[in-house]
């Protein structure tokens, strides 16, 4: 099965199990649209047109050059790592740790090349949005108080 | 229009006071560099400014406002050429071909087309808005529910027709953009809509946190698995001359310039999601006439002139339904439209007789800001460029971090940092078996007003479809509609009609 019809199949399903969540929200009311009409409309075209893609004979896609999976992998884990650190670690050390992470693990750079880029990155990111434009960023363990 | 030019002209010395001057520079500057970092965009920041704006007197406050507002439209494109992350939605349009631009080194030509297109759009729609804008205010008030469902089905038979690959995985990509559009509290109702008991999912998600998710983050997964070096971005030359578009660009981007500025000016006169329109419309429209529609999606110029004079135009033209009639066209404008009435001023027709300072002051205004953004953005153009000699292994994690903490500084919400993860990777898989999501995205900005107006049209109509041909607006944009979903396949039979092709 190609990647094109097993996310059309995924998209199909979506929009099976997003219609039958906006059945019971109603479809009309005193003469007028109930709030599960939209939903369920939008949820049947996803249907309908996602089975179309995947039964469509002349749907085949074909990538320009093979993808490093392993690579795609590690950046993967290293961004969902991320978006969990940043939580207890605060913005400045989550950044510090995924840019090193990154550079010294999968780009293969020198530790001193990584350090530096993590925390310039850090710096520069916290300059701008915490002190320039006021943005609250999570502080993390940084927290103080 | 004697009367109009001598009005400019009072408006003029109005906008050239010192103080309006100096608000009018912090004004753009502000929205250019709020533009240019993707996140805050400028509905958050006229809202953080609105306390200031109490402070100075009610013109010099709408100046600044304004300007922060068209400013950001100039700034806007920066990031969606250079990274592909568009910091708002209007943004969404120039990824289409200013990163392909970027990608071919020619990052100095987009930014400065999309910087001079804006620069000719915005005078021209500010000179429009001053000498036709009182006349054409009336043009919002036809617009009701039903014209504006009709202008909105309209927009949906654009979306799928902007991206690339066959018709029926866009009109997959469009469903999903509107079932997208329909999570959080029914606005009608108070129903929750699958929001599965997640109280962040109450207010339904946001296009800019998508937008970066689907954009930016899918990007560095696309950059992340290439065995291969990505392409050279940088520039044969970083003198600044050498940067800015060539002759040929010029001349393949007069004309989309000239058809997006009047057609940004119509659709922004329309409250409700015209402005919106107006950058997909014009991009669409450019790709319909060309004479080498393949070109697109790959970096054809005249794809990114002519929605970035579009949007630009349609900043400039939603200011008139405002201040001629009180009606704000979107969200940014009824920030604005706060920030008079906290003055004491109510917007309406009778604005322009008993503040024609206020008025014309901040027509005169756009004209000078627009002068100030293209003094200020053409030098940047070479900082910018300079960004791409960013090696490529630091550019991933670069990109990853403006989308997350970007992601973070709309709503200071970490709920909003996993949604553009998440939606990165979904966009990864959706992009990797070759849907587009262009069209998933503009569905999921027109899917909301597109319910809102389907049901208020619906109960004028006491429950009868028919209601949406009644009105002629509405029965015009409704066959411009089939026209655009139907003229493909027609054209598609008469090519199979034996002999056609001779």
């Amino acid at each position: 099965m190609t990647a094109l019809r097993l996310s059309a199949l995924c998209l199909a399903a979506i929009g099976c199990a997003a219609a039958s969540l906006a059945l019971p929200l109603g479809l009309w009311n005193i003469g007028a649209p109930a709030p599960g009409l939209f939903p369920f409309v939008a949820a049947v075209l996803l249907l309908i047109t996602s089975l179309g893609v995947a039964v469509c004979k002349d749907t085949e896609f074909r990538e320009d050059e093979p993808a490093d999976h392993v690579r795609l992998l590690h950046y993967a884990a290293a961004i969902a790592s991320f978006a969990i650190a940043i939580k207890f670690l605060g913005t400045i050390l989550a950044t510090v740790f995924l840019v090193a992470g990154i550079l010294r693990w999968i780009e293969r750079k020198s530790w001193s090349q990584a350090l530096t880029a993590a925390v310039g990155l850090a710096v520069l990111s916290w300059w701008v949005f915490d002190l320039l434009l006021g943005v609250p960023l999570p502080k993390g363990v940084l927290e103080i108080g | 229009m004697m009367d109009a030019l001598a009005n400019l002209l009072a408006g003029l010395l109005v906008a050239l006071e010192p103080a309006n001057l100096a608000v009018a520079f912090i004004g753009v500057a502000l929205g250019t560099a709020i533009g240019v970092i993707p996140g805050l965009g400028p509905t958050a920041t006229v809202s953080l400014l609105l306390p200031v704006s109490i402070m100075i007197e009610p013109t010099s406050a709408v100046i600044l406002l304004a300007g922060i507002y068209y400013g950001s439209q100039y700034g806007g494109s920066t990031a969606s050429i250079l990274m592909r992350v568009p910091g708002e939605a209007a943004s969404v349009v120039s990824c289409l071909e200013g990163y392909p631009m970027a990608q071919q080194g020619r990052a100095g030509a987009a930014l400065g087309m999309a910087a001079f297109a804006s620069f000719i759009a915005g005078i021209a729609a500010t000179l429009a808005v001053a000498f036709l804008g009182p006349s054409f205010a009336s043009t919002a008030l036809a617009f009701g529910p039903i014209e504006k469902t009709a202008l909105v089905v309209f927009g949906l038979t654009l979306a799928a027709s902007i991206g690339e690959g066959p018709r029926l995985r866009a009109w997959a990509m469009v469903a999903a953009g509107l079932l997208l559009s329909t999570v959080g509290v029914d606005l009608i109702s108070g129903i929750e809509r699958y929001t599965f008991g997640n109280a962040y999912l109450r207010d339904g998600l946001n296009v800019a946190v998508l937008a970066m998710g689907m954009f930016g983050v899918s990007e560095v997964l696309m950059l992340a698995e290439r065995r291969t070096k990505p392409k050279s971005t940088i520039a044969a030359s970083y003198r600044l001359l050498d940067l800015l578009p060539t002759r040929e660009d010029w001349k393949a981007s007069l004309a989309p310039i000239a058809r997006g500025t009047v057609l940004g000016f119509l659709l922004g006169l329309l409250p409700g999601g015209g402005a919106l329109i107006s950058s997909f419309a014009s991009y669409v429209m450019e790709k319909r006439i060309s004479r080498h529609p393949e070109r697109f999606g790959k970096g054809a110029i005249e794809g990114l002139a002519g929605p970035e004079s579009a949007n630009n135009a349609a900043a400039q033209a939603s200011f008139v339904p405002l201040l001629c009639l009180g009606i704000p066209a979107n969200v940014v404008i009824g920030v604005i439209m706060g920030g008079l009435l906290m003055h004491g001023i109510v917007p309406g027709p009778r604005l322009i007789v008993d503040h024609p300072d206020l008025f014309w002051g901040v027509v005169a205004s756009m004209l000078l800001g627009n002068a100030m953004l293209i003094v200020l953005n053409v030098p940047l153009i070479r900082v910018f460029v300079m960004l791409l000699r960013v090696p490529p292994w630091l550019m991933a994690p670069c990109i990853l971090l403006f989308c997350v903490i970007g992601a973070f500084s709309i709503n200071n919400s970490l709920f909003d940092v996993s949604v553009v993860i998440a939606s990165g990777f979904v966009a990864y898989g959706l992009r990797k078996s070759g849907f587009d999501l262009a069209p998933l995205l503009l569905a999921f900005l027109l899917g909301s007003l597109l319910e809102e107006n389907l049901r208020q049209g619906m109960i004028l109509g006491f429950g009868s479809p028919v209601v949406f041909f009644t009105s002629p607006i509405s029965l015009a944009f409704l066959a411009v509609a089939s026209l655009t979903l139907l003229l493909p396949a027609v054209r598609q039979i008469a090519l199979m009609v034996p002999g056609s092709r001779s």
